[in-house]
């Protein structure tokens, strides 16, 4: 081997030296960037050159720039950013409806519900007096305040949960496409783009984490993504999603396919997974309260319309209702509301003062469970808070279970491709000494040439 | 060997962080409500008891409030009986003074007005009421008992109220059945008073006769009272004593318990304050510090 050929040699350990001084450099400068996998030096002996029978190395040479990853673990932290993303935004959002339903005094709606009733059980003690009927429609303007109020309340958090889905799509089309051409452009490469690859996992981060996502990637680096179990990304082709009201005039999500569109409400995950489950949880608890004032505000009309008056008139309706939203539209019928001797509490016409044959039967209907599915009307309203507090504490342990999920998978999937300062630290070093060793050898052959051409 | 990196530290010191926050605001709030309740996701199975147990004490609270307005009712009915009996021994000894041989047709005459007297009061003691409730009516007890002339306006309905579950006792009484029973206290004084005006002494023995009866027919009715007052008190007890059992199982439901919520803050803040540390420390300890 000659000293020239030694000169060369050093010349490649420098390179590979400074390569490797550039891609800590690189893992440096972005180690807080998202998304971006840590780099490394892939370099190996250059084959060696014979000459006499002796074979003399060529030193090193730099092969390919590695791009830390774990196609597997990767999709498993897709799909675990989904879950955590749904789970988030479920908790989140159910926190509201629960808002309404305030139990820990006594002014939930279970309790206003036996406050109407109990004030009708006082009036039975002394059925004349003025101020204990007042105290019946006071207590009974009270509870159809309540029942009112929690379904005006369940009602607008349904149409914020609705502006959310329609709004929540925001740039996922575009990000879809961009997942499409960098899987174009990534294929175009043969696979070796890093920073192409690192830029198509934070889209597919960011679209998992609004619909929830299930990525597939192939040999050679292309990414199909999922979502609902309908490809919308496949190679360099994106599906569009949107967001359209349905015969019933409730938004849902739909992917395009070749023939038209296919309904995903049900099957997305992500943020607007845990929206959409819980506008239906929300829809789901106002269905109950609007059937809960329909045959409340029925089962009362009826019986109070079957009582007396002090005066001997027939008894009106006792509370107003309408079709349609009818737990929002619970009312104490105006004219009992404005005269509480109105209240038809006797069993017949020409009844004594004393006669508390109607109310007896009106106060049987608290505890009557044939009026309502479900038990009696204590039992219908006790059962949905419970409902609403077992929904809204297993979104709760759903999301501390899908976050710890996703913290231990991000843990082990960064521990693969994440940057690590120190580590890189002494690489540093390592690579600088490698540096310094290839300049010194460098230096000792350029020293024995001007030594050889000074003979 | 899973490889360890520095950003990892930040990442689930951050998590740490975080959840430990959302403890800690929970457990104040339970430390600044004093409750263990504040919301229904706190505890839904707990919440349907203490609906249910807020529904019974609401029911113990209405029957106590019904069995003491029974006891005042029973109690006013009884003082007016009272009144009556005492009422009824003044003409008893008015009549039997109106024997003596020592009166004269004429005396006797002129004494015929405390009949009339005596008549008045009964009918007034009749028609007592409590706040417009008149005690002897029925359950038409809106209106007075008797006119003057001592016809019954009310109704033979017992009223009651409801002191228990499945208890009831009666709170006023039909007024034709205690002074126009067997006996017709007022038809008694207008028969004294007969008697007096017509020198009638084997009337005014008949008359004493009927006094000891319609004594009789009201002090019945006062035991009957009695019985319910009783019934009333008994109530009233077991009521008073179920709702101090509701509240106290009300409150290890509802109410969180100050020492075991302030140990649970302090560790909280303690863990709190040692991851902050922690990742602090975990910051300035870097390789390129030393390089």
């Amino acid at each position: 081997m000659s000293v020239i050929g030694a000169l060369r040699t050093s010349a490649r350990g420098l390179g590979a030296a400074a390569a490797g001084i550039s891609v800590t450099s690189q893992n440096v400068s972005n180690v807080n960037t998202p998304g971006y996998a840590r780099r490394s030096v892939e370099q190996s002996t250059m084959d060696p050159v014979d000459r006499r029978g002796i074979s003399y190395g060529q030193g090193v040479s730099v092969d390919r720039i590695h791009r830390a990853s774990d196609a597997l673990l990767g999709a498993r932290y897709v799909q675990a950013r989904g879950d955590s993303a749904y789970a988030g935004a479920l908790e989140s959002a159910l926190k509201v409806p629960e808002g309404y339903f305030d139990e820990s005094s006594s002014t939930g709606i279970v309790e206003a519900y036996d406050a109407f009733f109990d004030a009708m059980d006082a009036l039975a003690a002394s059925p004349t007096d003025h101020s204990l009927r007042q105290g019946v429609v006071v207590a009974a303007q009270g509870f159809a305040g309540i029942v009112s109020r929690t379904a005006e309340g369940l009602d607008d958090a349904i149409a914020g949960l609705d502006a959310q889905l329609e709004g929540g799509l925001g740039d996922v089309n575009r990000q879809l496409g961009e997942i499409a051409a960098l899987n174009d452009a990534i294929a175009a490469r043969r696979g070796e783009a890093p920073d192409l690859m690192d830029q198509r996992d934070q889209l597919v981060d960011e679209v998992a984490g609004t619909l929830g996502a299930l990525a597939e990637y192939d040999a050679s680096g292309q990414l199909t993504l999922y979502v609902g179990g309908h490809a919308v990304v496949s190679g360099g082709a994106a599906r569009t999603l949107s967001v359209a009201d349905d015969a019933a005039g409730v938004a849902q999500l739909y992917v395009s396919a070749d023939s038209g569109r296919i309904a995903v409400t049900s099957e997305v995950g992500g943020e607007l997974g845990g929206v959409i489950a819980a506008r239906e949880k929300t829809q789901g608890y106002l269905d109950t309260l609007d059937a809960f004032a329909t045959a409340f505000a029925g089962a009362l009309n009826s019986q109070h319309a079957a009582g007396f008056d002090p005066s001997g008139a027939a008894g009106g309706a006792m509370f107003s209702v309408a079709a349609v939203d009818a737990a929002a539209s619970l009312r104490v019928d105006a004219s009992l509301a404005a005269d509480p001797d109105l209240l038809a509490l006797a069993g017949a016409a020409s009844a004594t003062a004393g006669d508390t044959d109607n109310l007896d039967a009106l106060r049987a209907l608290g505890e009557d469970s044939s009026i309502f599915a479900g038990g009696s009307g204590h039992d219908v309203l006790s059962t949905l808070v419970s409902t609403v507090g077992h929904d809204a504490a297993s979104a709760s342990s759903a999301l501390e279970s899908a976050d710890a999920s996703l913290s231990d998978l991000g843990t082990l999937y960064e521990s693969i491709r994440g940057v690590d300062s120190d580590e890189e630290a002494i690489k540093l070093l390592e690579y600088q000494s490698a540096w310094r060793a290839s300049a010194k050898v460098l230096a000792a052959a350029d020293e024995m040439i001007q030594d050889l051409l000074g003979i | 060997m899973i490889r360890s990196i520095r950003s990892g530290l930040f990442d689930a010191g951050a998590t740490a962080l975080s959840r430990q926050q959302s403890a800690l605001s929970k457990v104040q709030e339970r430390a600044m409500t004093g409750l263990s309740i504040n919301r229904p996701s706190d505890a839904p199975d707990r919440l349907a008891e203490v609906h249910r147990l807020r529904a019974a004490n609401a029911d113990q609270v209405q029957w106590s409030a019904n069995a003491e307005r029974a006891e005042g009712l029973l109690s006013a009915t009884d003082l007016a009986l009272g009144s009556v009996t005492d009422l009824l021994a003044e003409a008893r000894q008015f009549t039997v003074n109106m024997l003596s041989e020592t009166h004269s047709a004429a005396t006797r005459a002129t004494q015929a007005q405390r009949a009339s007297q005596f008549r008045e009061a009964l009918i007034e003691l009749a028609n007592s009421d409590i706040d417009g409730r008149y005690l002897f009516a029925g359950s038409d007890y809106g209106d007075v008992a008797f006119d003057p002339s001592g016809v019954y306006q009310g109704d033979t309905d017992i009223p009651s109220m409801e002191v228990g579950a499945a208890t009831s006792v009666e709170v006023g009484a039909d007024g034709s059945d205690v002074f126009q029973g067997a006996v017709d206290v007022f038809a008694v004084m207008d028969a004294l008073g007969t008697a007096l005006q017509t020198n009638d002494t084997a009337g005014l023995q008949a008359v004493l006769a009927d006094i000891d009866a319609a004594v009789e027919q009201v002090i019945g009715h006062r035991v009957r009272l009695g019985g319910h007052a009783d019934v009333a008190e008994d109530a009233l007890e077991v009521s008073t004593g179920l709702q101090e059992i509701f509240g106290q199982r009300m409150d290890e439901l509802t109410t969180a318990d100050p020492a075991a919520t302030y140990t649970e803050l302090a560790e909280l803040q303690g863990s709190y304050q040692a991851t902050l540390q922690v990742v602090a420390k975990g910051a300035r300890d870097s390789l390129f510090e030393l390089i």
